[in-house]
């Protein structure tokens, strides 16, 4: 590649001038660029369709947990149903249990009289047998509340109290049952919920991580940037000195082109040299792959 | 041979599934309920496979999963429930699957049913 005017020694023979070797260089440095960019794009590329991936796996998880939520709240009624039941069993606890001490005072008070009425029957007893018509008719009336206490009403009342009793104890189970369960329900939704809203929340966060992905890319734009530059300045300085090399054929200048060129071709290689170096100090995310579990990379440069 | 941790606070039951367990080859460790089991598995208990029912007293079925999951995260394993008169099966079942369970076996179940369960669930 070399060029008719190319004050190179070298020119006349197939040796590549200084020049060649410029543009060489710029060439390589245009395709390690490229090459970049290309990465840029798959990176891209590639976390956009993880987004998608985890956005999906997102929506997935939300459909289940709102599914879920939904039926749950249908079983919650159900749930709702037994507190009310359970409401009106304690209710009915509570309304025997406040006419027992009502209850105990009647029989407490019955007892009261005939311990009263014995005391006097034995203090008749004890008295003159005049007496004898008083303590009989007092004896016939104690037998005759004995007889009312345990007659068929009375029969019937306690009939009652122990029906009630056993049905409030089959209520009692229940309503130990129903709490057990409702406690159970409880737990179990709050576990299951609380499990879901964790991988949500660190699918949340892989989705963050995945768009990370954008500065890096954004990161091998912005390294470009200065290596065009230096391009660009070297490209100029080349044309300058193409366009003295007429007047050098001419003899019309004694300017040191070659040994500018040469400058040129040394600065070309250096700018591919630092280039790949500059790059090679970033870390590629796609190594992230070959860590080891838990292993940190010095070079990562996500944020 | 497959290694089985079965859990459930009913001894019959246990008894029975062990044993169904058994005829297939597989190796099977009880528990009589979920804190029992979390435990064996955190004193370094080594199973393919995790079976539980999910009402239990002391650790439900929905706790035993997620700390199973906790401590081996690729460990598979099976709900099994019959429900009860509040806590229904279908809501038994939904809660093992939200909270990681890889297969749901409603109670009761046959040895048919059990192994199909234990074929989905174990990999490879």
């Amino acid at each position: 590649m070399s060029h008719p005017h190319d004050p190179d020694p070298a020119a006349a023979g197939d040796e590549p001038t200084h020049a060649d070797h410029t543009v060489d260089a710029l060439c390589q440095l245009d395709r390690e660029m490229l090459a970049q960019l290309d990465r840029a794009v798959r990176l891209s590329e590639t976390s956009s369709f993880a987004v998608i991936e985890r956005v999906n796996e997102l929506r997935g998880l939300s459909g289940r947990l709102m599914d879920y939520l939904h039926r749950a709240h249908a079983h919650s009624e159900l749930i709702q149903g037994e507190i009310d039941r359970n409401s009106a069993t304690i209710a009915e606890l509570s309304g025997f249990i406040r006419q027992l001490p009502q209850q105990n005072q009647a029989e407490h008070e019955f007892l009261a009289h005939l311990d009263a009425e014995l005391g006097t029957l034995a203090a008749l007893a004890a008295a003159p047998a005049e007496h004898a018509a008083t303590l009989q008719a007092r004896i016939a009336a104690l037998q005759e509340d004995v007889r009312a206490r345990s007659g068929a009403r009375w029969s019937r009342r306690m009939q009652s109290n122990e029906t009630e009793s056993r049905r409030l104890e089959g209520l009692t189970e229940q309503l130990e049952d129903g709490v057990f369960d409702m406690r159970q329900f409880y737990a179990m939704l709050l576990t299951a919920i609380t499990e879901h809203t964790t991988a949500l929340d660190e699918g949340i966060t892989g989705l963050l991580d995945t768009a990370q992905y954008q500065d890096v890319v954004k990161q091998i734009v912005d390294r470009l940037g200065p290596a065009v530059s230096d391009r660009h300045s070297l490209l100029r300085e080349m044309a300058r000195l193409l366009q003295l090399l007429p007047r050098l054929a001419a003899g019309q200048t004694r300017l040191p082109v070659d040994d500018t060129l040469a400058g040129l071709a040394e600065q070309a290689a250096r700018l591919v040299a630092d280039y790949l170096d500059n790059e090679a100090q970033h870390r590629t995310p796609e190594a992230d792959d070959e860590d080891e579990p838990g292993e940190q990379s010095l070079r990562i440069e996500l944020f | 041979m497959p290694r089985i941790l079965l859990i459930d606070d009913d001894a019959l039951l246990r008894e029975t599934v062990h044993q169904l367990l058994a005829l297939d080859g597989h190796e099977v460790s009880e528990a009589e309920d979920g804190d029992i089991g979390v435990r064996l598995l955190r004193e370094g208990l080594s199973v393919d496979l995790v079976i539980t029912d999910m009402l239990m007293p002391v650790m439900d079925g929905a706790k035993v999963i997620v700390e199973v999951r906790k401590l081996h995260p690729h460990l598979p394993v099976i709900a099994i429930s019959g429900g009860r008169r509040l806590l229904t099966l279908q809501f038994s079942l939904d809660t093992a699957l939200l909270s990681g369970a890889a297969q749901l076996l409603p109670k009761p179940f046959g040895r048919a049913a059990l192994q199909a369960a234990v074929r989905a669930a174990l990999p490879g």
